[in-house]
């Protein structure tokens, strides 16, 4: 038994004690609640001949180095398969009910509804899936779980499900230190240029506990001092300390020079990693997110990874060296002070970590107010039309303020809370520097060290700060380039849901022809939502194939499935009688021209967003497309004819241009497979017919695949196709579907009665 | 049978439910049947048109019709006008269509393991262990106060008022509010 969930131990001695034979298992789920909404667990699983049901606790017992599980039984009923001869996921808000079905007691009885057991609805997909094996089995029909093989969904450790199947992370078993090693495994692409920032910072550390020792211990204590073997030579003194001075500024131009060089090639590296992961993915990865969080990731968690590399490691480093030498140093001069300076230190250091553990929060509430007044500004900027329409600017302005406000008073508290513990701290300092004065003067009245050597004890005192209050605040942006470190970890491992062939079957030079077989097709995009269902269609190739149906029949769906941005959740495609699985990304790809309803065209001049999938066009091929898409007219009228910039900061198109633009596009290609999906939806009539038109002229020896709400569009059509709910309803010519007089007809209907109100006839 | 049937070209409006008329029927599964001047509708369903602010009025009472689409009868618009049998009867329904179970306790929050959050907190459903992948996006604060948080397989977790729980939960949970 593979699927879906496993056994514990408790739950196989249980099952065995009731007779169950575990080896004939085929498929089992794991539901976590019991009919009144409490946790509990119940594992429903099946055989040939029985449905089990055994419900009970798991319970996790640690022992050392394993988890062990022990089941405290509440419950068990079985039924026979023949008994519950269908199983089905009955959903609610939250939660949802496996419900079986039982035949009435005679044939005049209507079908009995029995709830088998409930779940949160986070466990539906898996349910589904369960339910669908389940009524197979009772109809002996095949089950296919190679779907499933590609997935292994569960924590080899922990044995709880990944989050995300596509990505085989458990967030319960993963240990931070293990994402310190990936960080330092990507350590191995930066070292040069971190091993030259630790060497410049050593360097610079050293020339910085070193420094202060002519100005101290050796001025006063060799120079100025009768009994100094360097007494009198003030010159020396004087030159001795300004090369200090000028080595350490070399230095430093020398560090900036290194540091600014590596960072900008870190940040780049880092970048472009993080990019070329994410371009790897499928689309239903970019669905799934926010095009915001996708942005901060290659922007904002790149720029945190950075300073992992170029601050807290170097930084860390060297402060460790720093600290450590001189603490050597100042016990070497004089052990008693070292020690106050030492406790000093702990004090403060103790005192700082509490101070910033609260400061944390506030900085967390700042930054929640910054976002939430981001927000707010976002919305009121981009729905700026709406707000000037309905006059609610003053309504925007209150909103925006208060948010405003938020971020006032989260700064003000953060602020405040700051000053009075740094004043504190100033006056611990201030007294603890005095007293330090005061015995150190002590000792050097009592000849036990040199004025010299506690001027440089007090230097050191005041230097020891610099490493303290970065370790301090390490803590804070270790924690945030961990968060970041594993944002980025989470793209990088994702595996694209839709993969490429390992071994691509060959594909002639001049691309697919366009010959389409849909058998037995399904998918869902939400697990339990089936969008297409058990769709078979055979597109000729060179045929002009309408696919008409209400909003939201699955008619860009079966687009998105011929063009592979998504696979089929059950059933097969083959182009050219090639699986389309088999066939390589590019190879599809240059095949295939697609003009989607929602366009999108890249900052740059309109000939470059043509020429956009075949960049080596002449500008010849470019205007024949435009031309084509009917396009020409227009863009010749712009101030810079193919030349004139769009997208951000370029001149604007209204919809219906931007859509000729992508009809070209997709035209430059010459692809054997055109699909147009609502392709003329944002056109008006007239424009609508002459694309209509330069259409027919490219019909031949090309496979169209074309959407369309308006039926008028798809009059030409050699083969009509209407889908609803997902299902093909009707297929056949104009003249047949209105004949049949079914879901085609009525479609026909509605739309001459529509235009007939307008008097239209 | 379900017999209610729209034209095609009728123009919808709100349509409130006359609650003498209304007969529901509750099956041994759950299901709910109704009976509306003279019509049968079998299996219908109830639902809050604002789940959050008005849990006993403006409950929709729909239908599916042969193609499997929803199609709304009406709205009731208090079901407390409605005989104490059939008001105990929808609140029972409505009670388990819209069961969430609410946290009432934080033990811990753990931040920043690979962009998950961990909470260990006591709810009306037993002790649970939350992960929360993108607290940003997966914890929602409403207009009436009332947080909302969604872990990681979907699942959702209620606190209706989070400033009335004991002083060391809401510490915890304030810094992601």
């Amino acid at each position: 038994m593979k699927y879906f969930d496993t056994l514990t131990q408790g739950a196989e001695q249980a099952l065995t004690d009731r007779g169950v034979g575990l080896d004939s298992l085929l498929y089992c789920i794991k539901c976590d609640m019991d009919y009144e909404g409490m946790y509990y667990d119940t594992y429903v699983v099946f055989d040939s001949e029985k449905l089990y049901i055994l419900s009970g606790y798991d319970r996790q017992i640690r022992e050392k180095k394993k988890i062990r599980y022990e089941f405290d039984f509440r419950d068990y009923k079985e039924y026979s398969l023949s008994d519950i001869y269908e199983l089905y996921v009955d959903r609610y808000r939250h939660t949802c009910r496996l419900m079986g079905k039982q035949k009435g007691c005679d044939s005049s009885d209507s079908d009995k509804h029995v709830c088998i057991s409930r779940f949160s609805s986070g466990f539906s997909e898996k349910a589904e899936q369960f339910c669908h094996r389940y009524n197979l089995t009772v109809k002996k029909e095949a089950i296919d779980d190679s779907m499933l093989d590609e997935r292994s969904p569960f924590c080899p450790k922990c044995h709880r499900r990944y989050p995300d199947p596509n990505r085989k992370y458990c967030p319960y078993c993963v240990k931070r230190s293990s994402l310190f090693r990936r960080l330092m495994e990507m350590f191995g692409d930066f070292k040069l240029q971190t091993a030259s920032i630790l060497i410049m910072m050593i360097l610079s550390a050293a020339l910085g506990i070193i420094s202060p020792y002519f100005g101290t211990a050796f001025l006063y204590d060799r120079v100025l001092d009768a009994a100094g073997d360097f007494y009198g030579q003030i010159l020396f003194a004087v030159l001795m300390m300004a090369g200090f001075r000028l080595m350490s500024g070399l230095f430093s131009t020398l560090y900036g020079v290194v540091f600014s060089t590596a960072v900008s090639k870190v940040m780049h590296k880092i970048r472009v990693k993080v990019f070329a992961a994410m371009e790897k993915l499928s689309l239903s990865f970019f669905t799934s997110k926010q095009t915001g969080s996708l942005m901060t990731r290659v922007d904002r968690d790149a720029n945190d990874v950075y300073d992992f590399f170029c601050f807290i490691v170097p930084q860390g480093v060297t402060n460790i060296i720093k600290m450590a030498s001189m603490v050597v140093l100042m016990y070497l001069l004089s052990p008693l002070l070292a020690t106050c300076i030492l406790i000093m230190m702990i004090m403060v250091f103790v005192s700082e970590i509490f101070f910033a553990k609260g400061q944390r929060r506030h900085w967390r509430a700042t930054n929640l107010a910054v976002r939430r007044m981001q927000s707010n500004l976002n919305d009121a900027i981009n729905g700026h039309r709406v707000v000037k329409a309905f006059a609610r600017e003053e309504q925007e302005k209150s909103r925006f303020g208060k948010s405003l406000d938020r971020v006032y008073e989260a700064d003000m508290a953060r602020s405040v809370r700051y000053v009075k513990f740094d004043s504190s701290q100033w006056v611990i300092y201030s007294v603890g520097r005095a007293l330090l004065i005061v015995l150190g003067f002590y000792l050097v009245i009592k000849g036990s060290i040199g004025i010299g050597e506690l001027m440089l004890m007090i230097s050191y005192f005041g230097m020891l700060w610099d490493p303290v209050y970065f370790f301090v605040y390490a803590g804070n942006d270790w924690s945030r380039c961990i968060d970041a470190a594993s944002r980025i970890f989470e793209i990088i491992d994702s595996n694209p849901t839709v993969k490429p062939p390992v071994t691509p079957a060959e594909v002639p030079s001049e691309g697919l022809q366009g010959d389409i077989v849909l058998k037995n097709v399904s998918f869902e995009y939400e697990a339990g939502v089936p969008v297409l269902k058990d769709v078979s269609m055979n597109i000729e190739q060179g045929k002009f194939y309408g696919v008409v149906g209400k909003t939201g029949a699955g008619k860009s769906t079966l687009i998105n499935l011929i063009s592979r941005l998504y696979d089929p959740t059950n059933g097969e495609i083959r182009i050219d009688g090639i699986p389309i699985k088999d066939i390589a990304f590019e190879d599809l790809r240059r095949s295939i021209g697609i003009v989607s309803q929602e366009t999108y065209l890249f900052m740059g001049s309109i000939a470059d967003n043509i020429r956009y999938a075949r960049p080596d066009a002449t500008i010849e091929e470019v205007v024949e497309a435009a031309k084509n898409a009917n396009a020409h007219d227009f863009i010749l009228k712009l101030p810079d004819g193919y030349d004139t910039m769009i997208g951000s900061g370029g001149v604007s198109l209204s919809g219906g241009e931007k859509q000729r633009i992508s009809i070209a596009r997709a035209l430059i290609q010459k692809p054997n497979i055109l699909i147009l999906d609502e392709a003329t939806a944002s056109m008006d009539t007239r424009t609508e017919r002459k694309i209509q038109n330069a259409i027919d002229n490219l019909k031949k020896g090309r496979t169209i695949i074309a959407i369309a709400h308006r039926l008028s569009t798809l009059r030409d059509a050699d083969m009509l196709c209407v889908i609803e709910h997902g299902e093909v309803k009707e297929t056949g010519t104009h003249d047949q579907l209105i004949r049949a007089k079914g879901k085609y007809f009525e479609l026909y209907k509605l739309q001459a009665e529509a235009l007939k109100t307008i008097g239209v006839e | 049978m379900n017999e209610y049937k729209q034209t095609d070209f009728q123009i919808d409006s709100l349509r409130i439910l006359d609650v003498n008329e209304l007969h529901f029927t509750r099956l041994d599964s759950g299901y709910l049947d109704l009976e509306y001047k003279g019509n049968r509708y079998e299996q219908v369903s109830l639902t809050r048109l604002q789940p959050f602010y008005y849990l006993d009025t403006y409950i929709s009472v729909s239908f599916k019709n042969d193609e499997d689409e929803w199609i709304e009868i009406g709205v009731i618009r208090d079901i407390n006008d409605m005989s104490k049998e059939q008001r105990d009867l929808c609140a029972e329904y409505l009670q388990f269509r819209y069961y969430v179970p609410l946290i009432t306790k934080v033990h811990s929050i753990r931040d920043n393991r690979m962009g998950y959050l961990f909470i260990d907190a006591e709810t009306t459903a037993g002790r649970k262990r939350i992960a929360v992948n993108d607290w940003w996006t997966n914890f929602r604060v409403n207009n009436s106060g009332m947080l909302t948080v969604t872990d990681s397989d979907g699942n959702k977790y209620y606190i209706p008022h989070p400033e009335e729980m004991d002083r060391k939960s809401y510490r915890k949970l304030e810094l992601f509010m």
